[in-house]
């Protein structure tokens, strides 16, 4: 291929990694890492491990059409083809597809015959395949039938009816007398696969009856039924036609459309649907903490709870399920312990909430970027017809995090202030990786932008400046920028008569918090609209504001004067908040015997109840009813037990929360290896490689541990590498080249070119030596 | 990063305008025509983004542009795309229906998109009242059915655009009298939005003069006009208002009542009678087709009933005007009002009115009074039903009353209730003459007349005050009892002290209510409806009245 080879023809794919220099072999391990997880012991495995299906289907996922087609192209035919072949098929753009092919270990060879590894044919049949060579479907299928086609073509014989049908010129004088329907058939087939439906597809042809193109086609030998309904395209035919059509894809992206709406517009939608996104997940979350979601037994979230969700949130379900989903990547929320789990929201969740706006947004937005779940398929059913829960195992997809990359740092690449289409992101897309997504390939995409538009990382279809920052890993400055954006938070509101408030705009934390106690919500959005009833003063109360602590709110607030209307309405409910006194006791005394009463209370005795003198003829007491008859009795009385059950508690709970729980953390698809990382697997593979080929020459007998010991204290004065055989503690029998340094006390420490590090080997476990560099 | 605009966009699509700001005006003129104006207390009024106030917007002529513009323009943050997207898309369902009068097959439905038609034509709801399909676009409806297949197409989400027209009916020349008054500018606006609009409603505060328009209209139409009002007084008002204002003579006017069976050129008929029913059938339904009515006005169309919807229903061809002061209905049947009398052509602020001198400024005071330990033990021991009856007629609020009344000395006052032993009490305690429900026709307009010639000093109403009665002198209103926590009745009765004043003095509204009571809870219920309307309630304790 390149000329940095050496010039001997490879003989196997194996054979051309070796002739590899180091850097283009960490090139293909970064490309594709899967192939260094974990690194193959030697080269060999590692050309094995290149034509696994699993990891073909992987490379394949990251070619582009052009790529992809090139790869198709190659496989069309048996025999390797040469550069030329392909640059004739596909243009000049074709000799760095093939070199970039083959840099992925795709292909090798050199200039003039690239071979395909093989499990590629395998993956890539369907719309590469072409039919069957012309002269075995004539043999097999028109065996004795072929005089109409003989007729047509004014030929004898089946070899004269190849040859005039591998003709180039021939079958394009034939194609124009058929006409256009007659080429719209031919080349539907010839894109693959060559096989199409057609009824009564054996019935004889003759001249007359060549009304429809298929029919003249069977006339004329270009297609050849193989059974009662099917025609097949002959190979031969099948790459001409793809000849004259040439590659279908085009060797560069097609463009990314934008539309101009300024930087400043697309920031601010996008900054607004930012801080709705905090403040709905906030929402969401708070509610839980009241009335938790129940965890499907199944794992997961209710439909009846999402359907909640989305109700409490006015938001669509599909965008519940985002923010729910969104709300545990972050940690905000999961399952509490126990036989009955609730969703509840997390510790973690109290220091999001205490954080600045923007930090919030871009722990929430980062949770969604890595996560390796789609939300978007909630609400969608299985094979089994069975909807897909959020929350639950259903929606896991590995692949999730590598797809929303690619659509974001597609938009990344559209000029600042510009909105993309989704179309116009399906399109480029689909031709840098056409296979990737499989069926859901051109749905993913637009799933994302809308999720990304949600989540404010787009605003009016563009990529709004601080998620470019996000994007770029600029964490701090992604926070700074949508600060920027953010309306002030505002520290003061509009008190009206209506006993409304109205906060225009963000409020301080602190004042947001108090008014949430005095006040219900009534509407969000840019402003918040508050309304304060005799009910939220009561519930302000409660929580331990006093009146006086309400009218300094509100007269601190409001820079509008307050309305009396409410002034009263406070002192109202003040005014009779606590007149009605609720307590807890365990057990209480009663007697319509005042003097008795205070006896019983003037007892030393008695002090061990807890007594409480609740009016004249009642005492209260902290002790259980056993214990005060009990006391009561020892003191002479003779006490009767009253209904025993009186205590109630008045005291809301806390807010409830759970702990975070510890995720198996999932891996999605390979990360990328960074450069020494790279460069270490090589190194790792070039000492396995070495110990390999070693490996075929070494002793096959087992050492004999004087021989053994001897060779070691050699190789250890000597500065020699050597091969060792080596059974290890678990008994697997592995072979390694290694530089011993020391050998002593039935111990051999050694640098071990595998592992890059001194390491002892116990020598009753060497089970053979052998020399490496004699090689 | 914000711009200072006026205008708050809200999630739920309520629309917050600041009124201290600068824009503020300028910014409502342009969110009028499509946001309805839900409350409008002294310092942020809100208005809310409906699907039928966007199809107002249509009928009216402004297009989905215009409303992302004014949006977009006078918002401080920015606008949810979702909520542009889907102001769009609702306003772009009206007019892809229209009803259309076909010279050859008469009224057809006709449509610019044939996918919805075929989603009407196959509703069940819709289907009964079309005929035959004449091609892809068109299909016949049945002229009978017209209201109610407006009334259908709106509640599946494809509101009609009505341009069948309106047949003249019968010519007959009427004028304005403008000697020594005009039309004021507002009314002006108020009859050119209808007529340009054919059919809708005029929604203005109480006192503004909807009489007036109702007349502009009928001397616009140059028809018979069949007028349909709350009860006879109110019918008597309109007569007279119309003899006074317009060209119209006594012969001209009928009166269509449980008295009176007059069918003339301009007939005024009242609910109660078309509602009426003998052996189960309504019995003055003939009325409708008893002329050939160019016109057909209804007052207070907030009280509509129920069984004249269904009669207007009929009468999609007639012109048709609502009169009402808030388009509130306690029975959330506003989107029968649109589809069957027509959309909204012109409201105004209270106190925007009230700012042009055209109705009275009104102080609102609710006064608190403390019951005595007897009465409030009976109020605790009292069955639920029974508790607001007892709170509100507590005897305590006598001299509360009387006290106020001697504070207005010299004004006409009049002093509402709604249970009877308690206004007779009243009125004997205040030496006023009471008008209840039984009180005759005859008797109520003596008493009336003589409180506009100022002879007594006030009088006594019972419920019957709630509705339209034109007592202009009257410039205090105290409130003893009322309809529970209606917000309805409590706007209407301050309307009836809201006309201005020879002097230009403010009127008194007073709300006597009994302390920690169910009574003050309904109060503040009803008050809401004002205080959204820019009217602050004052409180004060009764023994400051008392003292003072």
């Amino acid at each position: 291929m390149s000329s940095r080879e050496s010039t001997s023809t490879p003989r196997s794919l194996a054979d051309s990694l070796r002739g590899w220099p180091d850097d283009r072999l960490a090139r293909l391990l970064q490309a594709r890492p899967d192939l260094a997880l974990p690194i193959p012991p030697d080269l060999g495995v590692l050309a094995a491990r290149t034509a696994v299906r699993l990891s073909v289907l992987r490379a394949l996922d990251t070619l582009d059409a052009y790529r992809l087609g090139l790869l198709e192209a190659l496989c069309l035919e048996e025999h390797p083809l040469s550069y030329d072949d392909v640059r004739a098929l596909a243009g000049p753009e074709a000799d760095a597809g093939l070199d970039n092919l083959a840099d992925l270990a795709l292909v090798w060879g050199d200039r003039h015959a690239v071979h395909v590894v093989g499990s590629i044919r395998d993956v890539l049949s369907g719309s590469a395949r072409a039919g069957r060579p012309l002269a075995d479907l004539l043999a097999e299928h028109l065996n004795g039938r072929l005089a109409p086609v003989e007729q047509a073509l004014g030929v004898q014989g089946a070899e004269e009816v190849v040859t005039a049908l591998t003709d180039p010129g021939r079958v394009e004088a034939l194609l124009a007398q058929g006409g256009d329907d007659v080429r719209t058939v031919m080349e539907q087939l010839a894109a693959g696969p060559p096989y199409g439906r057609v009824r009564d597809a054996r019935r004889a042809p003759t001249p007359d009856d060549m009304d429809s193109p298929v029919r003249w086609l069977l006339g004329h030998g270009l297609l050849v039924a193989i059974d009662d309904d099917t025609v097949e395209l002959p190979r031969e035919l099948g790459l001409m036609l793809r000849g004259m059509t040439k590659l279908r894809a085009s060797a560069s992206p097609p463009p990314l459309a934008t539309s101009k709406i300024g930087v400043p517009q697309v920031d601010r939608a996008a900054a607004h649907e930012a801080m709705d996104v905090v403040s709905k997940v906030e929402a969401m979350l708070e509610s839980w903490a009241d009335l938790p979601a129940t965890v499907l037994r199944a794992g997961g979230l209710g439909v009846r709870d999402l359907k909640r969700v989305a109700k409490e949130l006015d938001v669509t379900e599909p965008a519940a399920a985002l923010f729910v989903e969104v709300a545990y990547a972050a940690g905000l929320v999961d399952s509490s312990p126990g036989v009955d789990p609730e969703w509840l929201p997390t510790q973690a969740f109290d220091r999001w909430v205490a954080s600045p706006p923007e930090d919030r947004w871009l722990l929430l937005v980062r949770a969604w970027i890595g996560m390796t779940r789609l939300p978007a398929l909630v609400g969608m059913r299985d094979e089994r017809d069975k909807a897909l829960a959020a929350l639950s195992q259903d929606i896991e997809r590995s692949s999730a995090p590598v797809d929303r990359r690619r659509v974001l740092d597609l938009l990344r690449e559209s000029p600042p202030g510009t909105a993309v289409t989704q179309e116009a992101v399906i399109a480029v897309l689909a031709w840098r990786a056409p296979r990737r997504g499989g069926r859901l390939r051109d749905q993913l995409p637009s799933w994302i932008l809308g999720e990304a538009a949600t989540l404010g990382l787009t605003g009016r279809g563009g990529l709004a400046s601080f998620a470019r920052d996000l994007l770029d890993g600029q964490d701090r400055d992604a926070a700074h920028t949508l600060a920027a954006l953010l309306p002030d938070p505002l520290d003061h509101v509009l008190v009206q008569p209506d006993l409304t408030v109205v906060a225009p705009g963000p409020l301080e934390r602190h004042l947001a918090r108090e008014l949430a106690i005095v006040a219900d919500v009534e509407s969000t959005g840019g402003a918040t609209v508050f309304r304060v009833t005799e009910e939220t003063v009561r519930r302000a109360l409660d929580a331990g504001r006093s009146s006086a602590d309400l009218h300094e709110l509100f007269r601190t607030a409001s820079r509008t004067p307050v309305p009396q209307s409410l002034t009263y309405l406070i002192d109202d409910v003040s005014r009779r908040h606590g007149r009605l006194r609720v307590g807890s006791s365990t057990s209480y005394v009663r007697c319509d015997d005042e003097a008795l009463l205070t006896e019983v209370l003037a007892s030393k005795r008695a002090g061990q109840l807890g007594l409480r003198r609740l009016a004249p003829t009642v005492l209260t007491s902290k002790a259980p009813i056993n214990q005060v008859l009990e006391v009561l009795r020892s003191l002479g009385h003779a006490p009767a037990a009253e209904s025993p059950d009186g205590a109630v508690l008045v005291a809301r709970p806390d807010a409830r929360r759970t702990a975070a729980k510890q995720r198996a953390t999932r891996h999605g698809e390979p990360a990328p290896l960074a450069d020494e990382q790279a460069r270490l697997a090589v190194l790792a593979l070039r000492a396995g490689d070495l110990a390999a080929r070693a490996a075929r020459r070494a002793p096959v007998t087992v050492s004999h541990t004087v021989d053994t010991l001897a060779f070691l204290q050699a190789a250890a004065r000597e500065g020699r590498q050597v091969w060792i055989g080596y059974v290890d503690a678990q008994g697997r029998n592995t072979s390694r080249v290694v530089e011993p340094r020391t050998v002593e006390g039935g111990y051999v420490t050694a640098y071990d070119h595998l592992r890059q590090e001194d390491r002892t080997f116990s020598v009753h476990r060497i089970i053979g030596v052998a020399d490496v560099e004699a090689d | 990063m914000t711009t200072d605009g006026p205008l708050i966009v809200q999630s739920d699509k309520t629309l917050l305008l600041e009124i201290d700001h600068p824009l503020s005006g300028e910014c409502r003129q342009a969110i009028a025509p499509f946001a309805e104006l839900e409350r409008s207390p002294e310092h942020v009024h809100t208005y809310r983004l409906t699907p039928l106030g966007l199809w107002n917007a249509r009928a009216a002529g402004h297009d989905a542009e215009q409303v992302v513009d004014a949006l977009v323009r006078y918002s401080r943050y920015a606008v949810p795309h979702a909520l542009l997207v889907d102001v769009a898309d609702t306003m772009d369902r009206f007019g892809r229906l229209r009803l259309e009068q076909d010279p050859v097959h008469g009224l057809v439905l006709r449509t610019t998109d044939r996918a919805v038609l075929e989603e009407v034509v196959r509703s069940k709801k819709v289907s009964p009242m079309l005929g035959t399909r004449l091609d892809p676009e068109t299909v016949i409806a049945f002229p009978s059915e017209r209201g109610r297949l407006k009334q259908a197409l709106l509640k599946v989400g494809w509101p009609a655009e009505d341009l069948a027209g309106y047949v003249d009916g019968e010519a007959h020349p009427i004028s304005l009298l403008q000697d020594g008054w005009e039309l004021r500018d507002y009314q002006q606006m108020a009859v050119d939005g209808f007529w340009h609009g054919g059919s809708g409603v005029v929604v203005l505060p109480c006192g503004a003069g909807k009489t007036l328009v109702g007349a502009a209209a009928m001397a616009q139409a140059g028809a018979t006009t069949l007028i349909l009002v709350t009860n006879t007084v109110s019918g008597r008002q309109w007569k007279s208002e119309l003899l006074k204002r317009t060209t119209l003579t006594e012969e001209e006017i009928g009166e269509y009542s449980g008295e009176k069976k007059e069918i003339k050129p301009v007939t005024i008929a009242t609910y109660q009678i078309m509602t009426t029913k003998r052996k189960g059938e309504y019995a003055h339904l003939d009325l409708f087709g008893a002329r050939d009515w160019g016109l057909v006005v209804y007052d207070e169309v907030h009280l509509l009933p129920a069984p004249v919807f269904r009669m207007t229903a009929d009468l999609q061809s007639r012109r048709r005007l609502g009169l009402t002061a808030t388009l509130v209905r306690e029975d959330g049947r506003e989107g029968d009002v649109f589809s069957l009398i027509g959309p909204k052509r012109y409201d105004a602020p209270w106190k925007d009115i009230e700012a042009q001198g055209y109705i009275a400024p009104a102080d609102c005071t609710e006064v608190r009074v403390t019951m005595t330990d007897a009465e409030r033990l009976a109020y605790a021991t009292a069955e639920p039903e029974e508790r607001y009856k007892i709170a509100a007629t507590a005897h305590t609020k006598i001299a509360v009353i009387e006290k106020l009344v001697r504070r207005h000395d010299g004004d006409q006052v009049l002093v509402i209730g709604a249970y009877l032993d308690q206004l007779e009490e009243l009125g004997e305690h205040l030496d006023m003459p009471i008008i209840q429900g039984s009180t005759k026709n005859a008797e109520r307009e003596r008493l009336f007349d003589l409180f506009r010639r100022r002879e007594i000093p006030g009088l006594v109403v019972s419920k019957v005050a709630n509705f339209s009665i034109d007592l202009p002198e009257a410039a205090i209103a105290i409130q003893v009892s009322g309809t529970f926590g209606s917000r309805q009745e409590e706007a209407q009765r301050l309307g009836r002290v809201l006309r201005p004043k020879a002097d230009g003095r403010s009127a008194h509204f007073y709300t006597v209510i009994s302390r920690d009571t169910v009574d003050q809870e309904y109060a503040a219920h009803r008050q809401r409806f004002l205080a959204e309307q820019g009217y602050p309630y004052t409180i004060v304790d009764a023994d400051d009245v008392l003292a003072g």
